[in-house]
């Protein structure tokens, strides 16, 4: 009973006994630099969801910065992320009133905002800039594209701290893996022209270069003259000749997507999980190996064929309404607007006339041209009735 | 207001230098006897580099943090911090006074884990002063993976420049680049890698002409592979699930050149014809 006793007290007590507290980790440090330091190092995973995920921030009704950048129905979400001029927005008070990071660390909320700190770009607006782009690598700092912002802490009012965010959304890995390129004759035993990336970190452009990156392509490059203003037109596909692809995608250490590649990137494998298959199939379509059984096999089929929001999503082609930034066609890989949507410059060193996808929103859905592995030939110069986008992508040698 | 300038006021007494090395780049000259954490006794009253911090300021110049300690011995140990350009070696400065000091030591112990650096002092009156910094920007390249994007192969998502008082302009220096047709990527004949890859420094972007190795030798700058008199372009070494070394005049089924035109071996260097 006693011994009872004993032990529901001694329980209690060593419910209530003194915990020493882990001093390193959580004990408020002394100086005002630390304290900054520790502040906006906590800081970091609210910075990244803000650069990373800036649509997240934005409500129904859109955001206030019409002098800055659109809110448009038309334009996907992704059109915001790794966005530097939704990052000028927010800060400007255009998605909150208060646009403060709230920090909670040492039992106190710290308020962390960006600085305006940097040139206006007077293409743009008259007014100082939250950020300034930078062309890389610089020593120790491996990036071709970074954008400079400057960190201040409401609490420790005179210090700053520059960082450097990169662009993390652009593009994606394309698995190492044996390919296919171009279509083969179903009929014979032939794999035709197979190719692999063992060993190769190639990664390629989510979505089409668009006239906002190619404005800030201009403005470093120190073409300032070129810049389109039309904001509306911002997140549509920069319309370029051949010889300005090239060099765009060369600025920033890249080239622009080659044929096989984009075979690679669409054509989905017979066997994911397997890079070294037996056989390499060349799917019609990204979501059907027979076109016959996508809405562009029907088409063909039936003249009548009326065009349904889910098919203008997997490919917008003639008769769909246009959308651009939106990933509802996206390959097995990540990168978007395989078939349809606008024709693409494809440069081919296997058949160098074959250079471009025709297979666009110009096209009626019973187009022969909308299939993978069909291609056309362009010229490289501007036309004025065929509007050619372009993407880029990047091999990394490390 | 009132809470930073007690901070700042307390901050006089207390000048640990390590809030801004959050932004290094790396850790270099680390001394190459002493353990992760050992104490340091030896040689008794000699000065030894420790390690140094490199770190980019807010120009994107970079830095370095050197470290000394003279071993106690006669007298009491000495911690030494003298900041210097990023290229001169931390030794070359070893007997020079340094920007800080921090006098009256009995041990010193550090150690590189885990992107933490941690060090720590212990006074004669055996108080301990323990300092930690998280090292953001060293960062260790992973294996690429399903939907991952360049920047996350090749970088952290964020560098930390180093942080600054009062309001300091931040003007970028100029980017380091190699130029056009300047070698980036050294492969011998035999398939040795001579230098490791610089070819993310080139100015725009890079070219390989395969060689039948896993690596073949790396350009900057760009040409048209396939065309008639250029290089032929990398075609792979695993598709042919025959081989895993190719040699051109033997098997050049590594490269290829655009549809009509031949390969021709110069050296073990495709070209097409």
């Amino acid at each position: 009973m006693i011994l009872g006793f004993l032990s529901v007290i001694g329980i209690i007590l060593l419910f209530f006994r003194h915990r020493p507290e882990n001093r390193n980790k959580y004990q408020r440090p002394a100086s005002s630099e630390k304290l900054f330091a520790q502040v906006i190092l906590a800081s970091q995973p609210q910075i990244l969801k803000l650069w990373e995920d800036g649509d997240q921030f934005i409500k129904k009704n859109g955001m206030t910065c019409n002098d800055e950048i659109l809110f448009d129905q038309s334009v996907g979400r992704s059109y915001y992320q790794c966005q530097p001029h939704f990052w000028q927005c927010y800060w400007a008070g255009g998605i909150r009133k208060e646009p403060a990071l709230k920090i909670d660390l040492f039992g106190q909320t710290f308020h962390v905002r960006a600085k305006p700190s940097f040139q206006p770009i007077l293409k743009y607006s008259p007014y100082p800039r939250f950020y300034e782009i930078l062309k890389g690598p610089f020593q120790g700092l491996n990036f071709h594209y970074g954008v400079l912002v400057e960190l201040t802490l409401d609490e420790v009012p005179d210090m700053t701290w520059p960082i450097v965010l990169t662009d993390s959304c652009r593009d994606v890995y394309l698995p190492e893996r044996i390919y296919g390129y171009g279509k083969v004759d179903p009929k014979k035993n032939d794999q035709d022209f197979l190719w692999d990336n063992f060993d190769r970190k190639i990664f390629i452009d989510k979505f089409y270069v668009s006239n906002q990156q190619v404005n800030e392509w201009r403005i470093l490059n120190g073409e300032p003259d070129k810049v389109v203003t039309d904001r509306a037109t911002w997140s549509h596909p920069a319309i370029l000749n051949l010889t300005e692809q090239k060099n765009y995608c060369s600025f920033f250490g890249k080239k622009v997507l080659e044929a096989k590649m984009f075979d690679a990137a669409t054509m989905t494998p017979s066997d994911i999980k397997n890079p070294l298959p037996d056989r390499v199939s060349r799917p019609q379509t990204p979501w059907q190996r027979d076109i016959g059984k996508s809405f562009l096999g029907m088409s063909q089929i039936n003249p009548d064929y009326q065009l349904t929001p889910l098919d203008c999503q997997l490919a917008q082609v003639k008769g769909c309404q246009e959308k651009y930034f939106t990933t509802d066609s996206v390959t097995w890989m990540g990168m978007n607007f395989a078939l349809g949507f606008y024709p693409e410059s494809l440069p081919n060193p296997i058949e160098p006339k074959k250079n471009l996808k025709l297979s666009s929103k110009f096209l009626p859905p019973e187009s022969p041209l909308h299939e993978l592995g069909v291609l056309s030939n362009w010229q490289g110069q501007l036309e004025a009735n065929m509007p050619i986008a372009f993407r880029c992508y990047e091999e990394v040698s490390l | 207001m009132i809470i930073y300038f007690l901070l700042a006021i307390m901050n006089l007494a207390n000048a640990d230098p390590t809030w801004k090395w959050s932004n290094a780049i790396k850790i270099v000259e680390k001394h190459e006897f002493y353990l992760d954490n050992e104490i340091i006794i030896k040689p008794k009253n000699s000065w030894q580099t420790l390690f140094a911090v490199v770190y980019s300021d807010s120009s994107l110049k970079t830095f370095k943090d050197c470290i000394y300690y003279r071993v106690p011995g006669d007298g009491p140990g000495i911690l030494k911090l003298k900041t210097i350009t990023a290229n001169i070696k931390c030794d070359e400065y070893l007997y020079q006074p340094g920007e800080k000091e921090w006098k009256n030591l009995k041990a010193v112990q550090y150690s590189v884990q885990n992107n933490l650096l941690s060090i720590s002092l212990t006074n004669e009156q055996f108080q301990i002063e323990r300092w930690e910094v998280p090292l953001f920007n060293i960062f260790v390249h992973p294996e690429p993976k399903a939907l991952m994007s360049s920047a996350e192969y090749r970088s952290p998502k964020v560098f930390y420049l180093t942080p600054h008082k009062g309001d300091l302009r931040v003007r970028p220096q100029g980017a380091i680049q190699l130029a056009d047709r300047q070698i980036c990527h050294r492969i011998s004949e035999d398939c040795v890698e001579q230098e490791p890859s610089t070819c993310t420094q080139c100015t725009g972007g890079w070219y390989e002409i395969p060689n039948g190795c896993a690596q073949g030798p790396k350009y900057c700058g760009s040409i048209e592979c396939g065309l008639k008199n250029k290089p032929a372009c990398r075609r792979g070494m695993k598709y042919q699930k025959t081989q895993t070394t190719f040699s051109c005049r033997e098997n050049h089924s590594f490269a290829y050149c655009a549809k009509g035109l031949n390969i021709e071996c110069q050296g073990n260097l495709p070209y097409c014809l």
